[in-house]
């Protein structure tokens, strides 16, 4: 009797890890599949790989939130990503994700609170901090926009997006002498730069 | 061909029920035809679509955006602003949203919202906000009708009839943002009326001509407090100047001897209240509330008044109004002609004519003496009173700042007389009159 029990028991464990490994066949299959047509600009067969998977968990919805974001299927975009988040709070990759189709969208409202949820959970986030200096730029809140370039532009010094919109934001804040060492850098990164020239012209 | 085509696909998508709408609906097809019809400027389209979305999951700012656009652009400015609204939660930052707000709640006839809305670049910094002015005469057949009256209809020992005659107004006027939420008005208002006193003495009329002159100043305080409330305490100081002849029987009684003399009356009255308006979609509702000091008489007046626009614009929209008023003077409201505490009902009509002018007509019915309208900005205070009244204006914008005003009122007016029977008794005798005025204005935005 004791021996049919443990027969029994090592089968079921085999009949489960040969069902586990059939599915992570399938899993890893379907996103080989997603990314060759995604690589052909095939979104809406990507998407239906992922799909046919029946699978809610945070990878397929990621995945899915991308997929449907080229796919210019915004609204299903963000929906995938909002499951995505729901199942990874902690997720960045998910939060910077969403930004895309809710920007498609003019959802900017959301864009912003999904950045600031982003920065009480990695403060420093280079991409998030100037892309949240640009937002307060394009409202002409250049305080905040200060604010927010001085981190992403001290973290990247030597990066041309940060340091000509850092100029730009000084220029407006009439700090002439510091726009004036930004757009010189500016133009150092990338010389004959028409923003920084302009910029600088502003100040002569 | 092919547009015809595409009308016909687009067409067929619509037809389906509004249940199949919402969930066959996707995004992009959504999305094509919302800017399809945004593009072509198809609002009824769009606004069609709009009603067949309700409910669905497909809700962002740029569709908002093309939904309140339609509604704003065939004049639904009740609907627009739920859109525009809407917009703005998806993104607070867009100016073209706000403006649009902006305007959906000032074409609505919402300046309390409108202000806290009011983009940047729309917002002036200056003390004086808009100036307004206005006058024009007033002509009575009174002294036509009634001047022969205490001949014709002599009975008694002494008859006295005081008749007021053509007038004058003229009134200043400036408004003030304060703040996003509260906007001063004031003003200076000057009233000339000439008046005949007329006296039957033993057969022989005496008659002197006088002039009444009054001088008010107005203010109210809007505050605009949210969620469509705002209140508004009013004040209005009538200072009245007048010199006139009087008779008196020299002693013994009965001695049928009389001299003249004159007396100037100066009156410092006052009415003040306050004001409460809620708007509730295409409602406007207001209660009002003063306290007056009139004519030696104090009174207190009790309004309340439903303002509506059916379409959720300013083409067309009426008002109606019932106030309640009551003194506390016992000789006031027992002398004849007045009968008792008057109940007055209002009713106003307007339209909305070509290029943003509009006309207005309104019409008051119940005795209005000593009282108060238009939150005290007008005040009835004529010791005749008047029964009805029946008014007419046109407003035409002449530009973006200047507005134009021409205004025709028609008033039905109850008065009397005193008529001496014996030495000690003497009787009321009503008389009647119409008094008909035409007051322009000018309302300059600054």
């Amino acid at each position: 009797m004791e021996t049919l029990r443990k027969t029994i028991f090592i089968c079921i464990c085999f009949l489960f890890a040969l069902h586990s490994k059939s599915q992570n066949n399938a899993v890893l299959s379907a996103f080989e599949k997603s990314y060759t047509y995604e690589t052909n600009k095939e979104y809406a067969k990507a998407i239906n790989e992922i799909k046919l998977l029946k699978d809610d968990g945070y990878e397929c919805c990621l995945r899915l939130g991308w997929l449907n974001y080229l796919n210019a299927s915004y609204t299903e975009s963000v929906a995938n990503y909002t499951k995505a988040i729901g199942l990874m709070p902690y997720s960045v990759e998910a939060r910077l994700g969403i930004a895309y189709p809710l920007s498609a969208l003019g959802n900017w409202s959301l864009i912003i609170s999904q950045y600031n949820e982003i920065l009480k959970i990695d403060p420093k986030n280079s991409t998030v901090n100037y892309r949240m200096a640009l937002i307060s730029y394009t409202n002409k809140d250049y305080i905040n926009a200060q604010k927010y370039i001085e981190i992403s532009a001290n973290m990247y010094p030597f990066d041309y997006d940060s340091a000509v919109l850092y100029a730009w934001t000084k220029l407006q804040l009439g700090k002439f002498n510091e726009a004036k060492v930004l757009f010189t850098k500016a133009l150092m990164i990338k010389p004959n730069d028409a923003s920084a020239l302009e910029g600088l012209k502003l100040i002569k | 061909m092919y547009k015809l085509a595409g009308g016909v696909i687009i067409f067929l998508l619509l037809l389906v029920s509004k249940t199949e709408a919402q969930s066959t609906m996707s995004f992009k097809t959504i999305d094509s035809i919302s800017y399809n019809y945004y593009q072509k400027q198809n609002w009824d389209s769009l606004i069609y679509l709009k009603n067949q979305l309700d409910g669905s999951e497909v809700d962002y700012f740029y569709l908002r955006m093309r939904f309140g656009i339609a509604y704003f652009e065939k004049n639904k400015f009740n609907k627009s602003t739920e859109e525009f609204k809407k917009a703005l939660e998806f993104n607070a930052l867009d100016s073209l949203a706000k403006e649009y707000l902006y305007y959906s709640y000032l074409y609505n006839v919402k300046e309390g919202e409108a202000k806290l809305v009011e983009p940047e670049r729309l917002r002036k910094k200056q003390i004086i906000d808009a100036v307004y002015v206005e006058l024009g005469p007033t002509f009575s057949n009174n002294n036509k009708t009634n001047q022969t009256a205490i001949i014709d209809n002599s009975q008694g020992i002494y008859e006295q009839i005081d008749l007021s005659k053509d007038e004058t107004y003229l009134h200043l006027g400036l408004k003030h943002q304060l703040t996003k939420r509260i906007s001063v008005y004031h003003g200076y208002s000057n009233i000339g009326i000439n008046r005949t006193k007329q006296m039957l003495i033993n057969g022989s009329v005496v008659t002197d001509n006088y002039y009444l002159k009054q001088q008010d100043y107005y203010i109210n305080v809007n505050w605009y407090l949210g969620k469509g409330f705002s209140v508004t305490p009013f004040f209005h100081y009538l200072y009245v100047d007048y010199e006139k002849l009087n008779a008196y029987e020299e002693l013994p009684v009965g001695s049928d001897h009389y001299s003249f003399y004159k007396t100037t009356t100066t009156l410092k009255d006052y009415v003040v209240g306050l004001s409460i308006d809620k708007r509730m979609g295409i409602f406007n509702l207001n209660l009002n509330g003063m306290y007056s000091s009139i004519n030696y008489t104090t009174g207190t007046q009790l309004g309340l008044a439903l303002t509506y626009y059916p379409f959720g614009n300013t083409n067309f929209w009426g008002s109606t109004s019932i106030t309640k008023a009551g003194y506390k003077s016992p000789s006031f409201s027992t002398q004849k002609g007045i009968g008792g505490p008057p109940l007055v009902f209002g009713q106003s009509l307007g339209v909305s004519l070509f290029k943003k002018a509009w006309i207005e007509g309104n019409y008051t019915l119940g005795t209005l003496a000593n009282f108060s309208e238009n939150n005290a900005f007008v005040v009835y205070n004529s010791t005749d009173k008047i029964v009805n009244k029946w008014n007419i204006s046109l407003t035409i914008p002449i530009n973006k700042k200047i507005e134009a005003k021409l205004g025709y009122s028609f008033y039905n007016y109850q008065s009397s007389y005193m008529s001496c029977d014996t030495e000690e008794t003497f009787t009321i005798k009503p008389t009647k009159y119409e008094n008909q005025s035409i007051i322009g204005g000018i309302k300059w935005k600054l």
